[in-house]
């Protein structure tokens, strides 16, 4: 996936113009209401079997059980643990490649068939062969959650640090700026949109890693759970932790979307412009303070 | 400046946590069972790592029981349970990642064939995992529905067809078979929708079924049946060196294995405790436990658990042979099986154990 093509996505669902943020949320929650409405006539009816699609009453029930009982939050940790530190490890590997790749040209021309063969390669099929390198426990799922989120991130950063604006990298070498300085001023800060894209791609695809690593062995996670329910025919089960998955998916791609907001200040105006008024405030708050003595010492 | 920092504070974290996340191996080191050190006195065994098809379950209950009832620990052994899913058990044992495995016959006999250098110690499930099913009530024989179509659970379990299929005289190629897939949901649907006659699949596959309220019965032929679906297997390092530990193991689990044969009850009742979401739904673990208590019964005529039937295991080496699943013609079974631990494993008090799985309770 490429920037350009984030950004046409991006483009494609951003709201329309002139559309409030209550009429946007009463949209999202009406589709949602709509849809579990659907689900539960679709139950009633018997249009489709409870064993395939239990009633969403079912569903929320058993939910509700898996919640009190406590045992959905002795999986959950265990699956958000190998899910953070699989896309940690996966995503700082991506970088540092990308980096040194955007540095250094015949590092990138002999790594990058590597990293697209890596890509290629159906992470399910070498799951087993995971398991037997590197042996039981959180190790091996967070190595296949890693291989899985460590590309977009790798391909992102390397697409973002090597189309830097030609005319600005111009400005910078006029005016002599080392390096170092052309990286971490220039090319590095125009990356960012495209490098916290690929990180938000990563981190749902690092939820995934987890969960296939947990169907393959595991003691704990909520990957094994999905497992046990549907072997015992326990559909409502299956499909609350199924959704409790989705939540997780989305609370995580939210997150990154909060740290993306918050580190990629210059790709939002208002938030840009927020920034440029506290620091206009700023200044004009150490004028102020060093007037204040002047006038003192005029008197 | 400021984005320089938070880049730079940002990767600072996440170097640190890949850091950690690299300690993180839960796999016991402890690995006195393949050491040869402990091999002496059955205190010093420490930890052993024991590799099964699936996580804790009602339906390997020895090991829930035996850990309960601190069977394992009085032969001075920690068992560290390694999950194993579909991953191949031969491999582990042989990589040394497990000290000791459960695999199933086939796999046993395929790994030997490829050159693997395994022991068979201990048949615990003596009959067969798979099986076909069909409906309450509906037609009582493979026979009867010969021309009729069988689901399957994966492609694998065409072999259940071809093999019951010739011992009951049948010619395999006129089997009628489409894999279903191994949904629960999707095998009873097809089930009950008359789609297919009956399922071939193992007993896993039909837990679901059978806890959904959907009546089933066994239709396999009773020859088919017999067949060592679960054995242990260590290396034979591991018994030339540690055969004392992997004894206690054994006794261990034979004892477990009569205490839950014994208790139906009280074995539940650990099982719920011990491994909580296999009881979310209360029918499905009594299920579970039901369909799996036949394959844990003794197959001896002097009622010994684990006793390997060379004569089974020979006809299941034949039966692979014909199938063209092993390239060795005359296989030897004698060869990898070592029953020299089923007396050891069997020296202890019947009565004892079932007072104590009587006498357990869940407040304790």
């Amino acid at each position: 996936m490429t920037g350009a093509q984030l950004d046409e996505s991006t483009t494609v669902l951003a709201p329309a113009a002139g559309s409030s943020w209550p009429a946007r949320i009463g949209l999202q929650v009406g589709a949602l209401v709509v849809v579990v409405g659907l689900w539960a006539l679709a139950a009633d009816r018997g249009w489709v079997s409870e064993r395939i699609l239990p009633p969403p009453l079912d569903v929320w029930r058993s939910f509700w059980n898996l919640l009190t009982d406590g045992i959905l939050f002795d999986h959950l940790g265990v699956t958000l643990w190998e899910v953070f530190a699989g896309f940690v490890l996966g995503s700082a590997g991506g970088f540092l490649i990308a980096v040194a790749g955007s540095l250094w040209v015949p590092f990138r021309r002999v790594i990058y068939p590597y990293m697209v063969a890596l890509q290629v390669t159906p992470r399910v099929a070498i799951a087993p062969l995971l398991f037997i390198w590197l042996g039981f426990g959180a190790f091996p799922k967070i190595v296949l959650a890693a291989t899985i989120c460590f590309f977009p991130v790798m391909i992102n950063t390397l697409t973002g640090l090597t189309i830097v604006d030609e005319e600005s990298d111009e400005l910078f070498r006029s005016l002599g700026a080392t390096r170092r300085q052309r990286f971490f001023r220039l090319a590095l800060p125009g990356a960012m949109p495209v490098i916290f894209a690929g990180l938000k791609t990563a981190i749902s695809l690092a939820l995934i890693g987890a969960i296939v690593g947990e169907f393959v062995s595991a003691q704990e996670g909520l990957g094994l759970l999905i497992q046990r329910f549907s072997f015992q025919l326990n559909s409502s089960a299956a499909y609350a932790v199924l959704l409790t998955l989705t939540a997780i998916g989305l609370a995580l791609y939210g997150l990154m979307e909060l740290i993306d907001r918050w580190v990629v200040f210059w790709n939002r105006d208002e938030r840009l412009a927020k920034r440029s008024e506290r620091a206009a405030a700023r200044n004009a708050r150490a004028k102020a303070a060093v007037a204040r003595p002047q006038r003192i010492s005029d008197q | 400046m400021t984005s320089t920092r938070r880049l730079l504070a940002l990767l600072v974290a996440m170097a640190l946590v890949a850091a950690a996340c690299g300690d993180d191996d839960d796999t016991a080191d402890g690995d006195a069972a393949t050491d040869g050190e402990g091999a002496e006195a059955a205190a010093d065994c420490g930890t052993i790592d024991f590799l099964q098809p699936i996580p804790e379950s009602i339906i390997f209950w020895p090991l829930l029981v035996g850990n309960e009832l601190g069977y394992f620990a009085e032969e001075g052994i920690e068992v560290n349970l390694l999950p194993g899913g579909e991953l191949p058990e031969t491999a582990f044992v042989e990589n040394g990642d497990a000290d000791i495995a459960s695999a199933g016959g086939p796999e046993v006999l395929q790994a030997i064939d490829a050159g693997s250098d395994l022991v068979v110690v201990y048949d615990y499930w003596n009959v067969a995992a798979e099986g076909i099913v069909t409906l309450a009530g509906g037609p009582s024989s493979v026979e009867e529905i010969a021309d009729g179509t069988f689901g399957l659970v994966t492609d694998s379990d065409l072999a259940t067809i071809s093999v019951v299929f010739e011992e009951l005289g049948l010619d395999p190629s006129t089997a009628n078979t489409v894999v279903l897939g191994e949904s629960p949901a999707i095998l009873a649907e097809a089930l009950e929708n008359g789609d297919v006659d009956a399922i071939a699949g193992a007993i896993i596959d039909f837990i679901g079924m059978q806890a959904s309220g959907l009546e089933i019965v066994d239709i396999t032929p009773p020859g088919f049946k017999a067949s060592p679906s679960a054995s242990f297997i260590v290396t034979p390092d591991t018994m030339a060196n540690n055969s004392t530990c992997i004894e206690g193991f054994l006794r261990a689990w034979a004892k477990g294995t009569h205490a839950g044969l014994h208790n139906a009850e009280n074995t539940q009742a650990i099982a719920r405790a011990a491994v909580p979401e296999e009881w979310e739904d209360e029918a499905a673990g009594v299920a579970s436990y039901d369909q799996s208590v036949a394959p844990h019964r003794p197959v001896g005529s002097d009622g010994q658990y684990g006793v390997v039937q060379v004569d089974v295991w020979q006809g299941v080496a034949e039966q692979l042979v014909g199938t063209g699943d092993l390239d060795t013609q005359d296989i030897d079974v004698t060869a990898f099986v070592d029953q020299s631990l089923i007396d050891g494993a069997n020296d202890w008090d019947r009565s004892e154990v079932e007072a104590e799985i009587d006498d357990w309770s869940a407040d304790g």
